[in-house]
């Protein structure tokens, strides 16, 4: 007599306890080291006297200064603060576009300055302070680049604004 | 049936009914690779922790500047001064210096993991400032002026990242 043994069929499976293990250790790792609210800075300096020897420049220096009231953004420049234009403030909201435009081409003139400074009023709030600090720093996304010649006469190429912000009467 | 008999049928049907539960974790691995992905977007890769204190909305910015760790002062909507997040006071308006944010600001201790001067040097001069969004200038500037004076020139404005 033929016994015909039926033999069991084991279903070759993956273990996959070890990978489980590695993404729950990975994913604890992850838990601390996540953060739900997008944190960033922006850095501005007290204004510092530095004692550094300078080559006599043969340009005055550019000395760009932003007067911030509630009606209007003020662009100053040169030492004797000559107004460059003047932005409105459009039904409680400063034109953020066109001073942007201003300081490109502002930037485009003086490639190698990097300092702006800030004159806000007392009563501008810090949000508005900070939408302004934003267009300062440099050119909105899918603006075009900035070109200009450096003071040696080289083309150069830049997105960024005046990255140097410095506020007024801090100390 | 002797007991001999029916101790070997007992002892051959434990062993046949002896069944290795099977858990389907598939569903699991899923949810995990899931969550792995949303927290690998949320990572961060600066060093600077901040819990924000009640009553504090940041103002939105393009910046995408990471932060350091660093002295860590908070203004929140009803003026009220952390420091670390520390309540040491409230905002009075004033012309100079806030006087208890200036007390504590150069009473503050250098954590004692730092051992190298030139960190040292570097790392207490910079100053994390945190402002409510509804805050006005004049607020900011005492906080600035005071940290300036108690020598903390470097300022970080923190703010939130925006997306475009």
């Amino acid at each position: 007599m033929n016994n015909i043994h039926k033999r069991k069929k084991y279903i070759k499976r993956l273990n996959l306890i070890p990978i489980l293990d590695a993404v729950f250790i990975f994913i604890f790792f992850l838990l601390m080291s996540a953060q739900f609210v997008d944190i960033h800075e922006i850095g501005s300096d007290a204004p510092a006297i530095s004692l550094i020897e300078s080559i006599k420049e043969k340009r005055p220096p550019l000395n760009l200064v932003l007067d911030i009231n509630s009606k209007s953004i003020v662009i100053k420049t040169g030492v004797n603060g000559h107004i460059y234009k003047t932005i409105p403030n459009i039904s409680n909201r400063y034109d953020l576009k066109s001073l942007s435009k201003e300081l490109r081409s502002i930037k485009s003139k003086n490639m190698e300055e990097d300092s702006i400074i800030l004159r806000p009023k007392s009563k501008i709030s810090y949000e508005k302070i900070v939408n302004i600090m934003d267009s300062v720093r440099s050119i909105e996304p899918g603006i075009q680049i900035i070109r200009g010649k450096d003071k040696f006469g080289k083309f150069i190429k830049t997105d960024k604004l005046f990255k140097q912000i410095i506020f007024e009467t801090i100390i | 049936m002797n007991i001999y008999k029916k101790k070997r049928m007992l002892r051959k049907f434990k062993k046949e009914n002896k069944e290795v539960l099977d858990l389907d974790i598939t569903s699991l691995l899923d949810i995990l690779v899931i969550l792995l992905v949303f927290l690998l977007k949320s990572y961060n890769a600066s060093d600077l922790k901040i819990d924000l204190v009640e009553n504090m909305s940041l103002p939105n910015s393009r910046s995408t500047t990471l932060g350091n760790q660093s002295i860590i002062v908070q203004v929140n909507r009803n003026r009220k001064i952390f420091i670390n997040n520390k309540l040491i006071g409230k905002y009075k308006d004033g012309v100079d210096t806030i006087p208890i944010l200036f007390s504590k600001l150069v009473n503050s201790k250098i954590p004692s993991n730092i051992s190298d001067k030139n960190i040292i040097k570097t790392k207490t001069k910079k100053i994390n400032i945190v402002l409510d969004k509804s805050l006005p200038y004049k607020v900011l500037s005492r906080v600035m002026h005071t940290s300036a004076l108690a020598g903390f020139p470097e300022f970080k404005f923190i703010v939130q990242g925006k997306y475009e």
